[in-house]
């Protein structure tokens, strides 16, 4: 569903990402997991048309993706859910469903954030409160919840446990999961190595630009190696 | 006295609404696209000139409408051939500023090679034979002036809390590369805004004309005025633009009844002087927050 070919990208005369290759099947979740400044972001950056990468060729669904707009891959059915939540704060949590809703001109937009709201009861509860005055789990919900209004093929979500209490960690994970079984296919970046490997089905491991290991998420999750680098056992 | 009273309080609204679309204009560019529009004052003087021409072929309201036209042509122009190039990269705020500053002075030059220095009469039809309403003396283009201003408020309040692209503008306005994200279009959220800004600043000039003079140079005032509003409303502040005009306004005229209209430009800027010391973040400005 997503092939990303050999791609080079750079920042100014820095190189941020070298021949990388990575796919995303149907229905898979894939984690793409690594420490910070690996250059996971900057790979969702580049999928999601925020930046434009030196050489190499992003396919989605048998389109070639690489070099369009953001708005353009979003409604192709890439949609990429920023690190940090980034929902806009001084935006009430309904005016942030509504603006993941933007590229589209259907009438199921209304039915779509019902949804969500059912979802999410606790969106709901606040659907008039700024977005800025919930909690981290819950603008994390809203960040999902936007990206949702989307209607996503692919939902390619950027560091989502981070900063949140144990808790959310586990309920994140588990919306996770459950929006795989709406049938959306997940790229998962994530420095938590342990939910990210437990949640996926397959991962890469990302260091410097480059990817260095990639295969079955139980596999990578037991490769000694891995263990010795991310989780320190 | 409580005549001069009355009488001040109508004629400082009336101008006070006046200093309220100039404000708009230049909080909307500022508040979205984070550009203090020093050519805001020749927007001014430009939709005051459209309408002086245009309203000598076809009368006072139709040139009106036609100079809001030519404003949005000039809005987008500025925001695709001057501001647009400044935004790659980082976004600095002295770029545009000295580019505006550039393009104010290119204005004034560019209206004086076609019009010349010496002011011209705009004539409204509703400029004379004033109306007396309980003893005070209004003229209509007053009313027009407090009613086209009004209108052109509500609906640009309205826009923005309810349109899908005045959600895209707030949007923007937060954090453009979210909203990239959201597949807004960003481009098209600085023209429409820089359209929306001329608009207003145009709407303002083709109005207060015939209560005044155009020439060339009547932007500088114009711009001074509308500085001092956003200050006094809090920059980058919808609510704060309309209050601040309408205090502007109105101070002004009282200083002007009972002190000396010598004085009225003073007072202003004395106002504007004692919101920074005391209140610097404008009468209806929230605390500075991470822009």
């Amino acid at each position: 569903m997503l092939e990303v070919k050999n791609l080079d990208v750079y920042y100014g005369p820095h190189r941020a990402l070298e021949g990388f290759n990575l796919s995303v099947k149907e229905g898979e979740i894939v984690a793409l997991v690594g420490a910070n400044g690996a250059g996971k972001s900057t790979l969702l950056k580049v999928v999601s048309g925020l930046i434009r990468p030196r050489s190499g060729e992003i396919h989605f669904a048998d389109r070639r993706v690489d070099g369009l707009a953001a708005d353009a891959v979003l409604r192709a059915g890439i949609v990429h859910v920023p690190e940090g939540r980034r929902v806009f704060s001084d935006l009430t949590v309904e005016e942030n469903l509504l603006i993941g809703a933007f590229s589209r001109r259907d009438s199921e937009i209304r039915q779509d954030a019902e949804r969500i709201y059912e979802y999410f009861p606790v969106l709901k509860e606040r659907r008039g409160q700024f977005a800025g005055s919930l909690s981290g789990g819950e603008q994390q919900m809203l960040a999902i919840g936007r990206g949702l209004m989307g209607r996503p093929k692919l939902m390619m979500l950027d560091e989502p446990l981070l900063g949140l209490a144990p808790v959310m960690v586990e309920k994140v994970a588990e919306i996770i999961q459950s929006l795989n079984r709406m049938g959306i296919s997940v790229l998962l970046a994530e420095q938590n190595i342990t939910v990210a490997l437990g949640v996926a089905h397959r991962g890469y491991v990302v260091e410097t630009g480059r990817i260095t290991m990639e295969g079955e998420a139980g596999a990578l999750a037991a490769d000694p190696q891995v263990r010795q680098a991310y989780l320190g056992i | 006295m409580i005549w001069l009273f009355a009488q001040q309080m109508v004629n400082g609204l009336v101008m006070g609404s006046v200093y309220a679309l100039l404000a708009l204009g230049l909080t909307i560019s500022f508040g979205i696209a984070r550009v203090i529009n020093f050519a805001h004052g020749e927007l001014y003087m430009l939709g005051a000139f459209f309408t002086y021409v245009a309203a000598a072929r076809f009368g006072y309201l139709p040139g009106v409408g036609i100079s809001v036209l030519g404003m949005v042509a000039i809005g987008l122009l500025l925001d695709r051939l001057v501001l647009k190039p400044l935004r790659k990269g980082k976004m600095s705020l002295w770029a545009p500023f000295l580019a505006t500053l550039a393009v104010s002075v290119i204005l004034q030059n560019l209206a004086m090679a076609v019009f010349g220095p010496d002011p011209y009469l705009l004539s409204s039809p509703f400029a004379y034979n004033p109306v007396i309403i309980a003893g005070l003396v209004v003229t209509k283009q007053d009313i027009l002036i407090a009613g086209v201003s009004l209108a052109a408020t509500l609906l640009l309040t309205l826009f923005i809390k309810k349109g899908r692209y005045g959600l895209a503008m707030r949007a923007v306005a937060r954090d453009r590369q979210t909203a990239a994200l959201m597949g807004i279009g960003i481009e098209k959220v600085y023209m429409l805004t820089f359209a929306l800004s001329a608009v207003l600043a145009g709407l303002a000039g083709a109005l207060v004309a015939p209560k005044a003079m155009v020439d060339p140079f009547i932007g500088r005032m114009a711009l001074l005025k509308g500085l001092s509003v956003v200050i006094l409303g809090g920059l980058g502040n919808i609510p704060g633009a309309i209050a601040g005009g309408l205090v502007l306004g109105v101070s002004e005229a009282l200083g002007a009844g009972f002190i000396s209209a010598a004085y009225k430009d003073a007072i202003g800027y004395a106002l504007m002087i004692l919101v920074l010391l005391f209140r610097p973040e404008g009468i209806l400005g929230k605390k500075m927050r991470r822009a």
